[in-house]
């Protein structure tokens, strides 16, 4: 079976069981890192990407349910092949240690400045709760999200 | 004197950016991301490209025709930023731009045999030699330009890679002309000024973390090799277990699956990873499964009784049986079980083709895995080549050797490269753990108050930092090393406070409830916590100020200790008075505590002061703030220091406050991040750091000797609020409703 | 009888029909107290109000969302419009600082507030006037010890006539019952214990018991299930509850979790956080009451697993890519560990039995995220990345497939109710039929 999915503006078709998740389907398929395998389990968030505006994750986003939805990822946000605006506020604030987890707090960062460009602190502690993190980068990764906001 | 002795195009011992582009395919992966298909039998073996002994220059450097710069170090990066403190080295030694330098890290074939990853050891071991080498070869090249120069050498003078002096200059690619060093370290190098520094010392942004934010970066999880299927793991229910039935049928809907089964090995391996997951998942398999576990009820107990095969005395300092013993107190600490829980499950690829193995794997231990799979397969050392790619974290050994060895029987069982992903579930169930730590502590005063004796029983499992037994060996009844391998953990037993009898036993058992491996500063983290916890009860007993009793206790002699502890106080405000606090009112209620640690009473030091709030009624434990004044001797790259420090605060804030694993009598129980909860950000303390840089001395590692005083700041700083003491990590809240219970008496 | 006196005698009588309305409605102001009089209490007092506020769960209720604790503000759905929570911390102008023991007292036993005004009761004061005298004190005592917030909950949204407080004078007349509860000779302690418990102040009735036309709870239905905030709060009494034993129910309260029940989620998920704070006597005591109100035997139901229903295949393709890595085939999880979000066989959740689907259409949704750092059930909240047709689709599913009752009606429109919206994209919709 196959599926169109819209990632990052690009059309994609993608081959296979339409009961395979989309983050499978980034990673094998489409060649997009940025999503990562955690859990599989909704637990983690490493594979969060952005899905008609509402960030999902990916590991349990079965492709049926995506044709004429748009995703976006980590990779999606890069403004002519440069950093974008979230990434430049993470890569200042080196936020990342093993980095693993980064790419997922990405998005659940882009997500929650869509939502509320200007967030108070507890807005974004709040946003970024569901997502983990073990290299203990959750400071960093709090003053990008405030560093984005400011920008 | 000659530098380089051959030509690239005389002999394979040389080393060319080219000649490593074409013949050696598992660099590609180091250089261009996302490699084609690499032949394992093509692959050239240790020595054959250049030599990876530990005396010799181009071990660790070559220069290659462009002036590029490639460090080789078998200490690995796990995004704690030590390849980009190799870099900052070298390219100091060298007086190269940084953008110049290339790290390869654990290639077996390329790298020298470092040692494992561990112990906060790379920048301080590791990178020594590394620097040295840089050494020799600058020195090398300036004497060498000298001579052909007709200059004094200290005429000389090199910019940016370029030797000048006497009206000449010469570029180091130019003088070597692609060729490799042909020298031996030269341990007395003479090394650069620290004053003169330009690289080093600065908070250089950590190679590869822009990747990792845009998604760029290759972790070891992302790389793929042609012709590569997928493969899952299907782990027994039990830790002891045999497969009765597998029902091939049940997964006959799924397409092209293959099932491999050896012994109690069982593995499905598809043309495309969804597949793989779905076989593995709906794969029905029947297990005799049996109990091998303590009941976890009765760990401490299960602890205490078992066999001890030997007592290590880490000190014995007067006699502590004769010391006089007005009064005493004694108390029991125990540290639980905990996970790496690497966010990103372990994963490798394996290609073994004629006989011959090459496996990608994010082991901190290549050369050490190198080993293990020769066991493991009875091939020789010299038909394995083990490749390092960096991964998600992990702080110590979790489950890549086992990917690695799962992957490598795959691969040799289907006759292509095979890649194995771990699950969450075999992640957290089959990683090997940080064991049970149980600790035994009496303190004896004299007639006058004084310690006259400091007493301590450590509970640990045998074994040192070597080999674990691979999982997938075990499983498949192939040879492999069943020592048990739980670290160094005997350090920090030992104290650095000078009362007049000490003794500290480390009673090391025969066994251990579950593999157990090291895990963030092992066995110095579980030592440390009882230690400074005790300390703090003893000084509570007498009435003294924490910070000023530990001040006294230490080697006055130690400058460094002292001024770690004065500028702690400052730093923190600290104000001097005996815990536990009084006169507040209502249940929440607030508290700080200090603890103090010497790293293995040899290297950094630390001290840290921890503000807690907690509420009476719930138990409940927040850690607002850290204070943390840091020496670690010369500081490389302030802004990784820095966020090791942070990130080792708030991780062992996490495994203090929440972290259990569970277990029944067959498994590990805790199979996922629900079941065993992480500290989440609104929970994370605000981490204040204060480094003290010393630009004249050794670095020491950063990182881990900041883990260890967490713990026993925090029990600290509860008693100091609540007049509780927490021996039990973690701190749950039903720990502390007891402990306060047991305090109202 | 001449016209005047007749006129005379019917404006007596009106007179005394206002004065009895008047005394019937009528509740005196209690005086403030003066600031820094409240009885002095000591600290096991607080302890062990404490513990009753947790039974009681009062703070879930008087804490808004991401709010301070007991500052009150948060909403509560009714038939007759919404009511926000009070501040009941101590603050004097915006809580119940000035109020002595007798007007908390009063209010917890009458629905009166301090100044006299009546209380609506969706503050649970039908089961709060069970409580003994000391239970009152320590619960008083607790609450003067939590931080004060100055901060007042928004005005109640209620339409006329449901405005007027002074009606609730007459509901009272009906519904409140004052009687103390006593102990039932031949049953055993822990089981009384459990019903002062049960039908006191953790006043389970509130949720679990059906409701009249006005609003007040049905006796002759006592804990028999009801809806509630967009919520099924299940039978826990006659045929159709359970059935549980004591072990399952205490475990339930306790962890949120029974394998053989499920996990409690949304409001229950709440109140078991807080009874996670209670002593565990108490637990075993409500525990023991409210399993002997279900008939029948309590044994672990068989798990069932009828296969892929036949015209599900869009969402047996949902469940196979989206639920069923935790839950999985039971065959499996058989043999292997167990924990809660791990393997549940969902035939023997009481969501996918129960006779209405909300609660599981309000799981897929919103998940369960009670136990998070707590290392208790959890389930990601589909809410964000599936339609209201593929929730629906998937409760359809999950029915056919995981138990032996009739499929629910109507699954479309509730979900779309839950999700709170008509997706944008009726395509969409379709597809996942
Ligand atoms: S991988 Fe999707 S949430 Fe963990
Ligand atoms: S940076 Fe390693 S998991 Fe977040």
């Amino acid at each position: 079976m196959s599926i169109t999915i819209d990632v990052n503006g690009t059309q994609h078709e993608v081959e296979g069981d339409p009961s395979m998740p989309l983050l499978y389907a980034l990673r094998d398929q489409i060649g997009l890192r940025g999503a990562k395998f955690g859990c599989g389990l909704g637990q983690c968030g490493a594979c969060t990407v952005i899905v008609d505006g509402r960030a999902v994750y990916s590991c349990l986003m079965p492709i049926s349910a995506l044709e004429g939805r748009a995703v976006t990822t980590t990779e999606g946000l890069l403004e002519d092949g440069e950093p974008g605006k979230v990434h430049r506020a993470f890569i200042e604030e080196q936020a990342a240690q093993c980095g693993y987890c980064i790419a997922g707090m990405v998005m659940r960062a882009q997500h929650l400045l869509e939502r509320n460009p200007d967030p108070t602190d507890d807005q974004i502690l709040d946003g970024m709760q569901t997502n983990l993190c073990r290299c203990g980068t959750h400071a960093a990764i709090i003053r990008a999200v405030k560093r984005a906001a400011r920008s | 004197m000659t530098i380089a002795t051959k030509t690239a195009s005389e002999t394979r011992r040389t080393l060319t950016r080219r000649s490593l582009l074409k013949g050696a395919g598992g660099l590609v992966v180091a250089f261009s991301l996302g490699a084609g298909r690499v032949q394992a039998q093509d692959l050239p073996q240790a020595g054959e490209l250049k030599s990876v002994s530990l005396d010799a220059v181009q071990s660790y450097l070559a220069i290659d025709a462009d002036g590029l710069v490639t460090v080789y170090s078998g200490k690995i990066d796990y995004g704690t930023g030590v390849r980009t403190g190799f870099a900052q080295m070298v390219a100091e030694e060298l007086y190269v731009p940084l953008e110049r330098v290339t790290v390869i890290e654990g290639d077996t074939a390329l790298t020298p045999d470092q040692g494992p990853t561990y112990g906060s050891l790379s920048i301080e071991v590791g990178g020594k030699a590394i620097r040295l080498a840089a050494a020799t070869a600058r020195e090398a090249m300036l004497a060498n330009a000298a001579e052909q120069f007709g200059a004094e050498r200290s005429a000389l003078s090199i910019s940016d890679g370029v030797i000048s002096g006497g009206g000449q200059s010469i570029s180091y690619a130019d003088l070597l002309k692609g060729a490799a060093f042909d020298l031996d370290l030269d341990e007395d190098a003479a090394l650069k000024d620290p004053a003169s520094f330009t690289i080093v010392g600065q908070p250089i942004i950590r190679d590869g973390l822009p990747g990792k934010i845009t998604g760029d970066f290759q972790y070891m999880q992302d790389f793929k090799l042609e012709g590569m299927v997928h493969a899952r793991v299907v782990r027994p229910p039990a830790i002891s277990a045999a497969i009765n039935a597998v029902d091939e049928a049940s997964i006959s809907h799924l397409k092209d699956v293959q099932i491999v089964r050896k012994g109690a090995f069982l593995a499905v391996v598809a043309e495309d990873e969804w597949t793989a997951v779905r076989a593995a998942r709906e794969l029905a398999v029947t297990w005799d499964a049996a109990d091998s576990l303590p009941d976890q009820a009765e760990l401490w107990e299960h602890v205490r009784q078992t066999p001890i095969v030997k007592d290590e005395m880490t000190s014995d300092i007067g006699d502590v049986d004769a010391a006089p013993s007005a009064r005493e107190i004694t108390a029991t600490y125990d540290f639980a079980l905990h996970t790496h829980g690497s966010i990103g499950p372990s994963c490798a690829v394996a290609d073994f083709t004629d006989g011959k193995l090459i496996s990608w794997s994010s082991s901190q231990a290549t050369h050490r895995l190198r080993r293990q799979l020769s066991d493991m397969f009875g091939i020789p050392d010299d038909d394995i080549r083990c490749i390092y790619i960096e991964g998600a974290g992990c702080y110590g050994r979790n489950g890549h050797e086992d990917a690695a060895a799962d992957a490598a029987l795959l691969a040799r069982e289907v006759g292509r490269p095979v890649r194995v992903q771990w699950m969450r579930h075999d992640e957290h169930g089959w990683d090997p753990k940080g064991p049970p730590t149980l600790i035994d502590m009496t303190a004896r005063f004299d007639d006058a108050g004084d310690v006259s004796a400091w007493d301590t029983e450590f509970f640990i499992p045998q074994g040192g930092g070597g080999r674990v037994a691979l999982l997938g060996a075990d499983l498949a009844d192939l040879p492999t090393t069943s020592e048990l391998n739980p670290g160094g953990i005997t350090n920090d037993s030992a104290i650095p406070y000078g009362f007049p009898n000490v003794r500290t036993v480390c009673h090391r058992l025969e066994t251990t409830p579950l593999r157990p491996s090291w895990i963030r500063a092992p066995g110095r983290m579980q030592n440390t916590f009882a230690n400074e916890c005790f300390i703090d009860e003893i000084a509570a007993e007498l009435g003294a100020d924490p910070m000023e009793y530990r001040r006294g206790l230490i080697d006055q002699s130690d400058a460094r200790g002292l001024e770690v502890l004065d500028r702690l106080r400052d730093f923190s405000e600290w104000e001097a008075r005996p815990s536990p606090s009084s006169g507040q009112e209502g249940a929440r209620l607030a508290g700080r505590g200090m603890a103090y640690v010497k790293y293995e009473l040899k290297r950094t030091y630390v001290g840290v002061v921890a503000e807690v709030t907690l509420d009476a009624h719930s138990g409940a434990i927040k850690v607002d703030r850290f204070h943390v004044v840091h020496d670690c001797g010369q500081i490389i790259n302030p802004a990784g220091v820095r966020a090791q420090i942070e990130g080792n605060v708030i991780q062992t804030t996490s495994r203090t406050l929440m972290e259990e694993l569970t277990f029944d009598r067959r498994m590990v129980t805790s199979l996922d991040w629900a079941s065993y909860p992480i500290m989440r950000f609104k929970d994370v303390p605000e981490v204040r750091i204060e480094l003290i840089d010393r630009p004249n001395d050794p670095p020491w590692g950063a990182g881990e000797p900041t883990a260890v005083v967490v713990s026993a700041a925090i029990s600290n700083a509860v008693f100091d609020a609540v007049g509780a003491r927490l021996r039990s990590v973690p701190f749950k809240p039903e720990k502390l409703r007891a402990a306060l219970s047991e305090a109202r008496g | 009888m001449t016209h005047r006196r007749l006129w005379f005698s019917g404006f007596a009588v009106l007179l005394i029909l206002i004065a009895i309305a008047f005394a019937i409605v009528w509740r005196p102001a209690i005086d403030e107290i003066r600031e820094g009089s409240a009885p002095q209490v000591d600290a096991a007092q607080i302890a062990r109000g404490y513990e009753l506020a947790q039974l009681g769960n009062c703070e879930s209720c008087h804490t808004a969302e991401n709010g301070a604790a007991y500052a009150g503000g948060r909403k509560m759905e009714t038939p007759f419009g919404a009511i926000y929570a009070v501040n009941i911390t101590p603050d004097r102008a915006h809580g119940i600082g000035a109020w002595g023991p007798d007007a908390f007292a009063r209010s917890m036993r009458d629905g009166v507030s301090r100044d006299g005004t009546h209380l609506y009761p969706a503050f649970p004061y039908t089961h709060f006037t069970k409580l003994t005298d000391s239970d009152m004190s320590a619960l008083y005592a607790y609450l003067r010890s939590v931080p004060a917030v100055a901060e007042s909950a928004p005005e109640n949204e209620l339409p006329f006539p449901f405005n007027i407080r002074a009606l609730m004078a007459g509901w009272n007349l009906l519904f409140l019952d004052k009687d103390q509860i006593t102990p039932v000779q031949g049953e055993d302690d822990d089981w009384n214990r459990g019903r002062y418990l049960v039908e006191g102040l953790a006043h389970c009735g509130a949720c679990h018991t059906p409701r009249n036309a006005v609003g007040a709870e049905k006796s002759a239905a006592f804990l028999a299930g009801a809806e509630i905030n967009g919520w099924y709060a299940p039978p826990l009494a006659g045929a159709e509850a359970g059935p549980w034993n004591t072990e399952q129910m205490e475990a339930y309260l306790a962890n949120g979790f029974s394998r053989a029940h499920g996990a409690a989620a949304g409001p229950m998920g709440e109140t078991v956080g807080n009874l996670a704070q209670a002593p565990r006597a108490d637990i075993t005591a409500m525990a023991t009451y409210v399993a002997s109100l279900t008939e029948g035997a309590a044994e672990e139901l068989a798990a069932i697993d009828n296969g892929v229903p036949e015209d599900m295949d869009a969402a047996h393709t949902l469940w196979t890519g989206a639920c069923a890595d935790c839950h999985r085939n039971p065959v499996r999880d058989q043999g292997g560990a167990l924990n809660p979000s791990y393997g549940v066989p969902l035939s023997t959740g009481a969501a996918v039995r129960s006779s209405k689907p909300i609660n599981t259409l309000r799981t897929i949704a919103g998940g369960i995220d009670a136990y998070r750092d707590v290392g208790g059930p959890y389930m990601p909240a589909f809410e964000d990345s599936l339609t209201s047709a593929q929730i629906a689709d998937l409760a359809r599913y999950v029915r056919a497939r995981f138990s032996d009752q009739a499929p629910w009606e109507d699954l479309q429109e509730r979900a779309q109710d839950i999700l709170g919206q008509v997706d944008p994209d009726e395509n969409r919709e379709g597809d996942a039929q």
